[in-house]
Parts: C-alpha cells; sequence; structure tokens
C-alpha cells in the first residue's frame, strides 16, 4: 500500500455561472519517502488540490463530491475538522506556500513564531523550544541562527523567509510535505539553493514531498515521478526521466519542448538605423528608510545605462529583481522623470519640454505588461481598453473604431465578439493578447515588452511568442524584451543586455552571449536554471548571499560581495564597459587588463 | 454609436448587474431587506393610485374628523385637520425616498470626483483638500446640517442641500484611498503610457473603480439620510406643513402623545422599517463587493 | 445583522418615541405640605425676561404686575378707571396738566414709604431709561412734586394719563431707595414695589419664587397662599399631568386634546377668560400681487373663518369684527366680515386681473401654536383651489419679525400672522401700532402708508380725552375702511383657556393685564 494514495477524487466549484468540475483524479500514489511533482498551468487546479487534502477548501462554493484521500491508509476526507486540526495539519501534513511573507506574521519575531509552534506541537518550555528553533535553523542552513530569531520578517530576504516556513514545516515532524510553487517568487539563483536544500532534507528526515509547480524544468530537476495536470486531470503520469524523455500526450510534449533554452533559434532580422539611443541615464529615488530613522537616502536605481537599439531588431534585458530593468524601462516610458542623462527616440530628447512632442512620442512608444490580470481596467469592456490609444491619437467615428478593434482581435487570434466581454473573462493568455492588441492599437514604431509570458501557463507561452514574433515582422517593429526566462530571450531576442543593481555588466549579440557568458554574474545567472537535459539538482550553481539593498550599493563593483571570482581590486574600483569582440561588452575588472 | 454596438454594450454589464442580485438573495436578511425595499419603492411610486384618501395631500382636509383613531375608515386614524394618516404615511414614501436619493447622490456627485481628484494627483490638491475634508469631518453631520438649514431658511430643498453638504466629505475620504492605491495599478500606468490625458483617468479609470465602496457606503447612508431628514423635519428646519413628511407628523403629534397615539406610532414605524431595510441592505452590499468580512 | 441586533433597534426605536414625547417633562413641584401655603403655577414659557420694571415688556409683566402696583387700574367690566395707589385725580381744561393725589401709609417691600417724590421718580426713571414699553410717556414734558403727596404731570400735548397710569407695563412704582438701581440688581432677584408678594429667589429662564409682603396695603386673610412658584414647564402635555395630579394648581396655553382630556378630569377646572389679544393676517401691501386691492379681497375671502373658529379652536376665539375686540370701546358688531366664499374669492381674483399660475405666497407664524399651523394648512387647501400655491413657515418671533424688516420689501413675507394686544386699554393701540405709516418698520407689518388715514389717527388720539364719543365715530369709520381695503386677513379674537385645581376660589383675570393671575385674590 502506497503511503499516500488519491481515488477517484472529484471537486466542483458551484457559482452563479454554472457548476463546474475542477479536479477529476482517477489515481495517484506516492511511496514513502519519494518526490512527487504535479505540473500544471495556472488554473488547472493544483492548489485546490493542495487545499482539499488539508481540508482547507471553501466549501461553498466548493464541493467535494466524491473520492478517498488514503494518508497511511486512513481516509482523510472521512474525518471532521477537528481531527484535521489536532492529528494532521502541521502533524503528519505539513505546508509550505509560495509566498513566505504572508506565511509569516509580520508584527512577531521569527523567533516568538517559531516558539509558539514549537511549544503548541511539543509540550517543552520556551527554553527548550527556542534551542530547538535554533538547531532547526541550522539544518535549513540559515547563518547566524541566533541573530535570525530576534528579526522581523519583512527584515529577511525572500529565500531566507522560505528557508524558515521550510523549518517550521519541518518542526512538527510532518511526514508528507506538500510544496506549492515554493519558488515562485523567488531569483533564478535563490531557487537553486531552496531546491537543493529541500533535496537534502529529503533525505535526513525520510520526507514524502508533493511538490507542485507550474514548469516542468523544476520538476525535472527535483522530483522521482511526475503528474500532468491538465483541465483537472491527470493526463499523464510516471517515471520523471521517462515522461521528459519520451512524453506521450500532445500537451505534454509542448511542456517539454518550451524549455529547452539552448535550443538555437534562426533570426532573421535585418537592423536599420538607430530609433532609440540611451546616453548615461540615471534615476535615484528619495527614500526615507522609517525602520531605521534615517532620512535622506537615495535609492539608485539606475546608475548610469548608456546602449542603443536599431531599427527591427529586439533588445533583450535580464536580470534579477532589484537589478533596475523595471526602472530603466519605465523611465524611458517617460513613467519617471530622469535624474541625469538623456534618451532619444529618432533622433528627438523624449524629455523635451513641447506638448506635440509629448504627445507623440506616446504614439510611438508603448508597452506590454507583465501582469495580464491588473493591466487591463476590470470595469472596462474589451473593445473600449484595445480603443484607448485610439481615443487619444486619433478621432474615429464608434464604427470605424469598433472595426478597428475587431481588426486588432483577429490580428491576436481572438474572436470578434471578445470586443464585449469583460477581461475576467478570459485565460491570462487570452488577457495578453488584448494587451497585445491594445499596444498595436496606435501603430507604435517601438514595443516594450515587460516579462509578456511569465504570469500566463507554458502551453500559451509559445503561441504568445509566435505572436509576438508574427507582429513584429508584419508591423515592422523594433521590440525591447524584459524577461527573467531565458528561454524566451533566447527566442526572441538578437541582442541581450544583462544588468545587476543599476549597472550594465554585460551587453552582446544573444548567440554569443548564450553561449559563452563572461561577467561572473552572467554565468552564474545562466547556470542556476535548471537544464531539463540534466536530471537532478546537483548541477545547479547557486549564489551566496542576497542582492544587496540598491539604497546602500557595494563600493567598486556592485557583484563583488557575491562573486567567486572577486579580487581586492574589485572594492574599490568600479570596472567600466570594455568590448570583447565585436558588439560584445562586459563590465569586470577580469576583462579590463588589456 | 448605432444600435448593435449599445446592444451589445449592455448585455455584459447587464449580467453583472444580476449576478449581484443573486449574490445579494443567497443572505436571508438581505433578501428580506431587498423586498422591504423593493416594497417602498413600489409604494413611493404608485402611492397616488393606490392610497385611499389622495386628496388628503394637499387639496383637502375635513376638520369635523380630526383626530378619529385607527378604524376600518382610516386605517392609522385621522390627523389634526381630519386628514387620513394612511394615505400620508404611505406618501411619505414618495418624499422620503425622492430626499434620500437627491441627498445622497449629490453627496456622491461632489466628493467622488473631489476625492478621486485628490488621491490622483496627490501633492498640494490633495492636502488641502484633506485638510478642507477634515474641517468638515470634524462636526457630527446632524448639527452641521442643521446649523447650515438654519441660515438657508427651513425647506426640504435646502435640508437636502444641507445634507449633501455635510455629507459628501466622507465620500471624498472614501474615494480618495483607493484613488491613491488605484493609482499604482498596472492599468492606470498603461492609461499614462499610452497617453490618456489626467482628467479622463481620472474620470473613466479611477472613479469607475471606486465604485464599490462608494455604492455601500450609499446604501448604508439612504437609511441614515432618511433619518436625517426626518430629524431636521422634526425640529421645523425641512419639510413644512403640509407635506407629508414622517418627522415632520411625529413632530406634530408629539404635542397630543398619548392621547392620539396613532399619530405618532406609525410615521415612526414606517421611518424605522425604512432605516433598518436600508442598513440590512448595505450590509449585504457589504458582504458581497467584500467577501474578507465574511462571517462563517 | 443578528436577531439580537434587530431587537435592540427595536428597543431603542421604543425608548425614542417614548423619550421624545415625555421629554423635559422635569418633575414636579417642590413638596407637600407645608403649614405654609403654596401654589405652583407652570408656566409653558420662561417666566420672566427682565426683571426690571421699568424696562420689562414681555413675559414677566405676569410676576411684576404682583409684585409692584401702578397709580390707577383699568376696571374692565365696567370699562372705568379706578384708583389703585392714587387716591383722586384732576386734569386740567386742555387735559394738558394731570394732577396724582397718592394714598398715604402704604408701604414698599424695603420699608421705604409712598409719597409724591417716589412716584416722580419711577416715572422719571422709566423715561429716561427708555427702554420697553416706556413710549406710552411721550406726551409726558415734565413731572412736579407739588406737595408731599400731590404730583402733577405736564404734558406737550392732551393725552388720557389716567389710563395711561394704569397700563400693563411701564407704569409701575418703585422704592425711591432703588431706583438708582440698574437692570442687573433688580434681576439678581431683587423686587422693590408695593405689591402683595416679594420676590424671593429668581432664576433666570427657569423659574422665579414669591414669597407674602407682610405689610402689604390691604392685609391678609387666613386662606391666602403665601408663597408662590413660578416654573417653566415647555409641554403642555407635561403641564397637564401636574394639574392633574395635583402637584401643580395654575396654568393655561395647553393643546386641544389636552383640554379635553381635563375637562373629565376631577381635580382640574378649566376656566375661559376673555381677552384684548387679535390675531391678524397683515398683507403686504407692498409686494406684488398684494398691492392689488382686489386680489386682497380675494384672499381676505378665501380664509375659512367658521372652521377655524369651531373647529380649529374649539370655541376659544371669535371672529373678528374689524380691528377692535369686543369689550373695548371702538368694537362695533356692525361692521362686516368677510366670509369664506370661494366663489366670491375667485370673482375677486379674476377682478384684480392677477395670473395665478405659478403664484406663491409665503405665510410667516410664529413657531410653537398648534392652532395657527391648522388654519394655515386648512388656508392653504383653499388657496389651492384658487390656483395659489401658499407656503407655510413657522418661525421664532425674532427671525419671523427680522424678515418683516427687511428693507427690501420683496425679500418679506407675503402674509404675516400676528397677534396685538394694547399696551393700556385704548383702541387707539391698534391705530398707532399697525395702521400708522411708520419711516422704519416697526409693528406696521402691512407696510400701510396712508395720509388719509395717519390725519384721521392723530385727530382721534388727541379726542379720546376730551370728547370720546366723536372718537370713537372716527374710529369705526376707520375700520370700515381698513376692511374695504382689505389690508388685513381679520381672523379672530382670542381668548384664554386656563385649568386651575378645583379648590381653588377667586380665579379671574382681567383682558387689560394679559396674562397676569393676582395671586393676592386667589384662596381655597
Amino acid at each position: 500500500m502506497a503511503f499516500f494514495e488519491m481515488k477517484q477524487l472529484k471537486v466542483n466549484h458551484n457559482t452563479f455561472d454554472g457548476n463546474r468540475c475542477v479536479l477529476d483524479i482517477d489515481h495517484i500514489s506516492i511511496e514513502k519517502g519519494t518526490t512527487y511533482g504535479i505540473v500544471g498551468e495556472s488554473g488547472q487546479g493544483k492548489t485546490v488540490m493542495a487545499l482539499t487534502i488539508l481540508k482547507l477548501l471553501q466549501c461553498p462554493p466548493g464541493e467535494i463530491e466524491k473520492g478517498k484521500i488514503l494518508l497511511d491508509d486512513v481516509n482523510l476526507l472521512e474525518k471532521s475538522s477537528n481531527y484535521f486540526m489536532k492529528q494532521v495539519r502541521g502533524k503528519k501534513i505539513a505546508m509550505i506556500f509560495q509566498d513566505p511573507m504572508s506565511t509569516l506574521n509580520p508584527v512577531f519575531t521569527v523567533g516568538e513564531q517559531m516558539v509558539e509552534v514549537i511549544k503548541k506541537n511539543k509540550k517543552i518550555t520556551t527554553k527548550a523550544a527556542t534551542k530547538e528553533a535554533i538547531d532547526m535553523l541550522k539544518t535549513v542552513q540559515l547563518a547566524d541562527p541566533e541573530n535570525v530569531l530576534t528579526k522581523y520578517p519583512h527584515q529577511l530576504s525572500g529565500g531566507q523567509r522560505q528557508r524558515i516556513i521550510i523549518a517550521l514545516a519541518l518542526s512538527c515532524g510532518a511526514e508528507l510535505l506538500i510544496a506549492d510553487e515554493p519558488t515562485r517568487n523567488l531569483d533564478v539563483t535563490i531557487q537553486a539553493s531552496i531546491l537543493k536544500l529541500l533535496k537534502k532534507l529529503q533525505k535526513e528526515y525520510k520526507l514524502t514531498v508533493l511538490f507542485i509547480a507550474n514548469n516542468l524544468s523544476l520538476v525535472s530537476a527535483f522530483c522521482d515521478k511526475v503528474g500532468i495536470l491538465h483541465g483537472g486531470k491527470i493526463i499523464e503520469q510516471g517515471n520523471t526521466q521517462e515522461i521528459i524523455n519520451n512524453p506521450q500526450q500532445a500537451y505534454t510534449k509542448v511542456l517539454v519542448e518550451a524549455i529547452d533554452i539552448k535550443k538555437e533559434i534562426k533570426k532573421d532580422d535585418n537592423p536599420g538605423d538607430v530609433i532609440l539611443k540611451v546616453e548615461n541615464l540615471k534615476k535615484y529615488f528619495k527614500v526615507n528608510d522609517a525602520l531605521n530613522r534615517q532620512k535622506g537616502l537615495t535609492l539608485e536605481a539606475v546608475d548610469g545605462v548608456s546602449f542603443d537599439i536599431k531599427r527591427g531588431e529586439v533588445l533583450g534585458i535580464v536580470g534579477e529583481s532589484g537589478c533596475g530593468k523595471s526602472t530603466l524601462v519605465n523611465t524611458i516610458l517617460k513613467l519617471f522623470e530622469p535624474t541625469a542623462g538623456s534618451v532619444y527616440f529618432e533622433g528627438k530628447n523624449i524629455y523635451a519640454k513641447d506638448k506635440e512632442n509629448a504627445i507623440n512620442i506616446r504614439k510611438d512608444i508603448q508597452i506590454v505588461f507583465q501582469d495580464p490580470y491588473w493591466s487591463l481596467n476590470p470595469r472596462w469592456l474589451v473593445k473600449d481598453i484595445i480603443a484607448e490609444p485610439i481615443d487619444v491619437h486619433e478621432k474615429l467615428s464608434s464604427l470605424d473604431k469598433l472595426e478597428r478593434v475587431s481588426e486588432l482581435l483577429k490580428m491576436v487570434g481572438l474572436k470578434e465578439n471578445a470586443a464585449f466581454q469583460y477581461p475576467h473573462e478570459f485565460s491570462g493568455g487570452e488577457r495578453q493578447r488584448i494587451a497585445i492588441a491594445r499596444s498595436l492599437a496606435s501603430r507604435p514604431k517601438l514595443v516594450v515588452l515587460d516579462e509578456p509570458t511569465s504570469s500566463i501557463d507554458v502551453f500559451s507561452q509559445a503561441q504568445i511568442l509566435a505572436l509576438l514574433q508574427q507582429l513584429k515582422k508584419k508591423f515592422e517593429l523594433t521590440n525591447i524584451l524584459i524577461s527573467h526566462d531565458l528561454g524566451v530571450v533566447n527566442q526572441m531576442a538578437s541582442r541581450i543586455m544583462v544588468m545587476y543593481l543599476g549597472k550594465v555588466v554585460e551587453f552582446g549579440p544573444a548567440r554569443e552571449v548564450f553561449k559563452d557568458p563572461k561577467h561572473p554574474y552572467t554565468k552564474a545567472l545562466f547556470n542556476a536554471i535548471p537544464d531539463i537535459k540534466k536530471i537532478g539538482i546537483e548541477h545547479l550553481t547557486t549564489l551566496e548571499g542576497s542582492i544587496p539593498s540598491p539604497i546602500n550599493p557595494p563600493s567598486g563593483c556592485r557583484f563583488h560581495t557575491r562573486c567567486t571570482r572577486s579580487k581586492e581590486a574589485c572594492k574599490s574600483i568600479e570596472p567600466e564597459m570594455r568590448y570583447i569582440g565585436d558588439n560584445h561588452c562586459v563590465s569586470c575588472l577580469l576583462y579590463s587588463d588589456s | 454609436m448605432n444600435n448593435h454596438v449599445i446592444k451589445e454594450t449592455m448585455k455584459p454589464k447587464i449580467k453583472a448587474f444580476r449576478e449581484s442580485i443573486y449574490l445579494l438573495t443567497r443572505n436571508k436578511l438581505t433578501a428580506i431587506a431587498l423586498y422591504i425595499i423593493l416594497l417602498i419603492v413600489l409604494v413611493a411610486l404608485f402611492s397616488p393610485y393606490i392610497i385611499p384618501y389622495p386628496e388628503h395631500i394637499s387639496d383637502e382636509a375635513n376638520i369635523n374628523n380630526k383626530f378619529l383613531p385607527p378604524s376600518g375608515k382610516h386605517f392609522f386614524g385621522t390627523d389634526e385637520i381630519g386628514r387620513d394618516i394612511f394615505s400620508r404615511v404611505l406618501y411619505g414614501t414618495r418624499v422620503s425616498i425622492t430626499t434620500g436619493i437627491l441627498s445622497v447622490g449629490l453627496a456622491v456627485l461632489i466628493g467622488v470626483p473631489v476625492g478621486a481628484i485628490a488621491g490622483f494627483i496627490g501633492g498640494t490638491i490633495d492636502e488641502v483638500t484633506m485638510r478642507i475634508t477634515d474641517m468638515f469631518l470634524s462636526f457630527p453631520p446632524l448639527l452641521l446640517a442643521i446649523v447650515l438649514v438654519s441660515i438657508l431658511g427651513p425647506s426640504l430643498n435646502n435640508a437636502i442641500i444641507a445634507i449633501a453638504v455635510s455629507w459628501w466629505p466622507w465620500y471624498t475620504r472614501l474615494v480618495r484611498g483607493q484613488a491613491i492605491s488605484l493609482r499604482e495599478r498596472k492599468f492606470i500606468q498603461a492609461a499614462e503610457t499610452i497617453g490618456t490625458p489626467k482628467h479622463k483617468i481620472i474620470l473613466k479609470h479611477i472613479i469607475p473603480n471606486t465604485i464599490s465602496p462608494v455604492i455601500v457606503q450609499a446604501s448604508m447612508d439612504m437609511g441614515g439620510v432618511i433619518l436625517t431628514i426626518a430629524s431636521l423635519s422634526f425640529l421645523g428646519l425641512g419639510a413644512q406643513p403640509p407635506t407629508p413628511e414622517w418627522g415632520l407628523m411625529i413632530s406634530i403629534s408629539r404635542k397630543y402623545f398619548p392621547d392620539v397615539w396613532w399619530y405618532s406610532i406609525f410615521p415612526g414605524l414606517a421611518i424605522f422599517v425604512t432605516v433598518l431595510a436600508f442598513n440590512l441592505l448595505g450590509d449585504g452590499v457589504r458582504e458581497i463587493l467584500d467577501p474578507k468580512t465574511r462571517k462563517k | 445583522m443578528k436577531s439580537k441586533e434587530l431587537i435592540s433597534m427595536l428597543l431603542i426605536f421604543v425608548l425614542a418615541v417614548s423619550l421624545l414625547t415625555a421629554c423635559s417633562g422635569q418633575g414636579a413641584a417642590n413638596d407637600a405640605s407645608q403649614t405654609k401655603k403654596l401654589l405652583f403655577h407652570v408656566n409653558g414659557n420662561t417666566p420672566y425676561i427682565n426683571l426690571d420694571p421699568s424696562v420689562e415688556n414681555s413675559n414677566g409683566v405676569m410676576i411684576l404686575q404682583n409684585c409692584y402696583e401702578m397709580l390707577t387700574y383699568y376696571n374692565y367690566e365696567t370699562g372705568k378707571i379706578e384708583p389703585m395707589l392714587s387716591e383722586s385725580w384732576s386734569t386740567s381744561e386742555d387735559s394738558k396738566s394731570w394732577t396724582f393725589t397718592v394714598k398715604k401709609g402704604v408701604k414698599f417691600h424695603d420699608g421705604a414709604e409712598l409719597n409724591a417724590e417716589a412716584v416722580k421718580k419711577s416715572i422719571d426713571r422709566t423715561m429716561e431709561l427708555g427702554l420697553g414699553a416706556s413710549f406710552i410717556w411721550d406726551s409726558v414734558e415734565s413731572i412736579e412734586v407739588v406737595s408731599d403727596y400731590e404730583v402733577k404731570f405736564n404734558l406737550k400735548y392732551p393725552a388720557p394719563i389716567d389710563l395711561i397710569a394704569s397700563a400693563a407695563y411701564a407704569a409701575f412704582i418703585i422704592s425711591p431707595n432703588a431706583v438708582e438701581q440698574d437692570s442687573d440688581w433688580f434681576n439678581q432677584g431683587n423686587s422693590a414695589g408695593t405689591g402683595p408678594y416679594k420676590i424671593q429667589k429668581a432664576v433666570a429662564g427657569e423659574e422665579i419664587v414669591l414669597e407674602r409682603f407682610d405689610d402689604y396695603r390691604k392685609g391678609w386673610k387666613d386662606n391666602q397662599y403665601d408663597t408662590v412658584v413660578v416654573k417653566k414647564v415647555p409641554e403642555s402635555s407635561a403641564r397637564r399631568q401636574l394639574l392633574e395630579k395635583g402637584e401643580a394648581q395654575l396654568s393655561a396655553n395647553f393643546s386641544t386634546t389636552d383640554i379635553q382630556a381635563m375637562k373629565k378630569s376631577d381635580t382640574v377646572q378649566i376656566v375661559h377668560r376673555p381677552l384684548y389679544d387679535t390675531v391678524v393676517g397683515c398683507l403686504n401691501t407692498e409686494k406684488y400681487p398684494l398691492n392689488n386691492v382686489d386680489f386682497r379681497r380675494a384672499l381676505s375671502y378665501a380664509f375659512p373663518y367658521e372652521e377655524t373658529v369651531d373647529k380649529v379652536l374649539e370655541g376659544q376665539g371669535v371672529q373678528s369684527h374689524g380691528l377692535i375686540p369686543s369689550g373695548l370701546w371702538g368694537h362695533s358688531e356692525d361692521l362686516m366680515q368677510y366670509t369664506c366664499d370661494l366663489d366670491k374669492a375667485k370673482e375677486y381674483l379674476d377682478k384684480s386681473g392677477v395670473q395665478t399660475k405659478g403664484l406663491t405666497l409665503e405665510m410667516t407664524i410664529s413657531a410653537g401654536y398648534d392652532e395657527y399651523r391648522n388654519f394655515a394648512q386648512l388656508y392653504q387647501i383653499n388657496l389651492k383651489k384658487l390656483g395659489i400655491n401658499l407656503e407655510i413657515r413657522e418661525m421664532s418671533w425674532d427671525t419671523q419679525w427680522e424678515k418683516g424688516k427687511n428693507p427690501n420689501p420683496k425679500d418679506r413675507q407675503d402674509i404675516f400672522l400676528f397677534i396685538w394686544w394694547p399696551d393700556y386699554p385704548s383702541p387707539i393701540s391698534w391705530f398707532e401700532g399697525m395702521v400708522r405709516s411708520e419711516d422704519k418698520v416697526f409693528f406696521n407689518l402691512s407696510y400701510i402708508k396712508n395720509p388719509g388715514l395717519d390725519a384721521k389717527i392723530q385727530e382721534a388720539s388727541t379726542l379720546t380725552v376730551t370728547d370720546r364719543d366723536k372718537a370713537e365715530q372716527i374710529i369705526i369709520d376707520m375700520q370700515k375702511e381698513i376692511i374695504d381695503q382689505a389690508y388685513f386677513l381679520h381672523l379672530y379674537d382670542k381668548s384664554a383657556t386656563y385649568a386651575i385645581n378645583k379648590d381653588i376660589q377667586g380665579f379671574t383675570t382681567n383682558p387689560a393685564y394679559p396674562t397676569v393671575v393676582r395671586y393676592y385674590e386667589l384662596h381655597q
């Protein structure tokens, strides 16, 4: 008998619009001490499953129609909430969520929270509980655990918080750990270290892990078995290696293909003249660190960035959180005023104060945001959303407008009657299409794509990317593409710019940078992403420490605090951009000696 | 706009409305409140046609029949000049509902745009607006309304204005908070990058997204406003004779209580039921719009 | 909301209703049996505004008339002037000089003795202060002390000083020791008169306690009241309760339902007393369309006179004949009365040529009087049938008067509901107050500017002293013209309704001294 089994489970969601079946599992079985990965996209039922197991599902509108969930031969669905509270949650089954900030109570220190949980489950004194907390923190490889106990959650980094959550989950001796996308909100480099930690703990504590993820690459690194969840059903399950090497279902095949980053893709762009030129752009923010009672600090979000973009090409900007790519792009879009430096679009200074210039720039530069949910006004009909740029820059009759909107909808692959629906009636991918349609409505020349596919499912990702390339060709667009997903960047970008803490560290043709990254950071970044061809996580590169705060950036080379190859000089001298091939530049002291 | 476009545009909005009604009626108390209000509105609309003595509203009186107790001919008895109280109480729904809607409507019309502008634009405009709002908010609204009506002169119209002037700051504050958080939303930034002018952003993006809490507040306020109108009329500062306003009727009947108990009780009950219904409705609306406050 | 909250809302509602109605019924009098006899008089208004006898022109007259006395007293039954503090008096041929002989052996509250000097000082003080109703002495040039007990008034023009000296206000004789004092001293609760009661304690806006003046000139019997408490209890129902329980013994100004109920009580008797109060509607002759005489006549034919007197007032009034109420000379039952006749009203309306479409008239009435609101609503209904919209505005007296005095006639009301009563019992009071043209608006609230009438008023005033009959004829003629011109809506003459404890005897009132009850005359 397997340690954990789900049989014939059916869960419904009942609303005004009707009853929908969200989960229809035939059979899942997990052996003790193994890892089982569930891969599915957003909205497919993964979280519902996790909540159902722990009896945390909101009923109504949820409804468990039938089925059995067996843990060590005990059918959990037949037990009362009381039983769950006392026996199951935290004791037999523990869960870690994707957002550690919302799991930890912000008004108590980490120590207080851990001690409270430990005491509740084991009747021991505070002193003993504190000692145990410190032991647990050591187990999850947190440096300086005594100090960490005195800190509040917001004073720690995302990676540290997630480790604490894992520690809490284990502190009460859980046998089954459900991990619901635990690395979703973490930077790529941190992600790898968390995964390594989980693997280690699994071996040590003989944990059984149910790992929920939305992409195969993570699962491939971590899990023994995998089940593909699509439309509430497990369409394919089995040994991870087998599934990846020999996917049977069409959907699984798409998933497997989508994450091969080292594939060579032919890009046919003929770059023309320089359309956008950025010179030494700086954007500083004034902040007050209320916590440490310091005023008048400056956050150096973008600290001297220069580059140019040629008409018709795609510039990919890559970097982790806090590197300044969003600020850079927002400044170019004139959502911020620059602190210093200038930007020229088609030769004209975009920050010039004359009105006509200002309006026209808006017409020519557009953006597709990352979040397809909030980038569309939820109270507007789709036709109004798409027509907004038309209203600003042209005067069309309502019939002409509707025609233009229908055209655009067709172009992005949506039905014409979508014009009269609300955004919430569409999936993430479809909403992104609407956003793309909107960005094209004013016939722009430069379109910025800010993580265009990171919030949508893998299946749609490929389609969206294909669509974007199609549109680029059709409208002769130039793109700036921001993404942390190197696969996406690989597919689309002709040139890549890597940023770290407000500075450009490497810049060059995509093919070259991918094949042979020069800067230590670029290397670490590329190697931290799980390669689907390699099973297991040992090959992942992790970066120690966390990204420093841009309020007080490190002196000299900003990366020196985490660089494995830093020298004494790196602490004081700021490296300059040097060419090391044609069009390929690096900003690192390793390459500055001629 | 041609008809097809209009028809298609209305369909999703109607569907959204029907969904709200469905959600509202799930809670028993809210459903009852909804039916009561529906009944009140129907009475308000049709009262001139259904009441037994329509002429007793302002055209006739029958002083020979003054202070008759409730009977088959006069369900609620008669008043100080012989008019049928039942007809007048029912007609009074018209007065209360219209003044309620006008007062709240006016307050919303003033308060919402001011709050949206202050919250979205920020800076000095926000500071100045907030200080002005603070000044108004430091007065209890009823007191402020009384002062205003005393200056303007006692009449129902002035009472409506006075209440609107006392009430608008609450909406401003509500909407300003919303506007400040909406400012950071991506679709607002999208509108800015598109080049949409500020006033259009406020009107078309910000305000429609602040409507939910405004609706909650407005439906709860209806009850309070109707009570305030009745209070002002009770003090002689609102409706004037012969308007059949409930507060005015209670004020007149006070001197004759308890001999002529029916003259106080029935208008009082009308106020009670109406205000209660609106408060329950407001509770229900808040629950569906803000599920976090839902009780288990 | 849960059911718990529903129940609490219900409770609050019940509480609110009972609070509203029973409010301000602050408990009963201070106590029961004492060897001293106590009279508890509960009053709808504050018992006094100002206790200074030279100044007070308002509610306080009911207190001061019990603490102070005048030279003469008006007997309304005989219509004759009787001596009060005077023994006798005489006047010169031209009536420009009056000599009074003052009674001997009369003591003031502070022990001083009444003499001619005291009289001169009192009236001089009133004239000098120039406040309240002091204008009644306008004809006086100077006052002379002829001998210890003889005082002479020298006038600028002939005037009935015997009548004037009997006035309810501004004619009190004050102790010479108190004449130097200012109003504050009096308002602290000090009295310095010759009247039967002294002031023991005064709380402004609330109550006043009077105690018997042992040395009063007329002496005391056993069954008279030693102490009188006059207290403000605004609610009619509260006062009724106190009377029915026997805790209070005297009150007035009740709602019609309270009066009906008390008529059935064992402890209370209801007494109707005549007044010289007349209720009129002043029509704004300076504002369109009331500047049109036919329109005014139409308005006069639209008022529901009979219904008002029979049903609204329930007999506590009688429809007026002209301006002067019955009981005073100058009153004539032969004067024409308008009746409620909507056909006639329509006739005059058509004759006037005034378009009624969209026409709104504003009527201001004093707040707190149910009967005004009630007949105003009946009038409103009648006017609506003529296509005229009447707005009724209840206001405090001050606000109503301010509006009436607005420099721009168009900003004033159309109809001002007004009561008039004389300062001293003479019909001239009505004409000088309400009909005589004024440069600055005072009480002529129909804004009449008729030089013919002005001349007649002057003539009648002079003749009141010398040729009463001729004066009366002129007065009746003037009323004929006024009625024909429809300057006023002549509504009704008011009577007063008192509720007194059944055991009380000797209760009577005098319309020349409205609101005054002479506690000295009451006994059990």
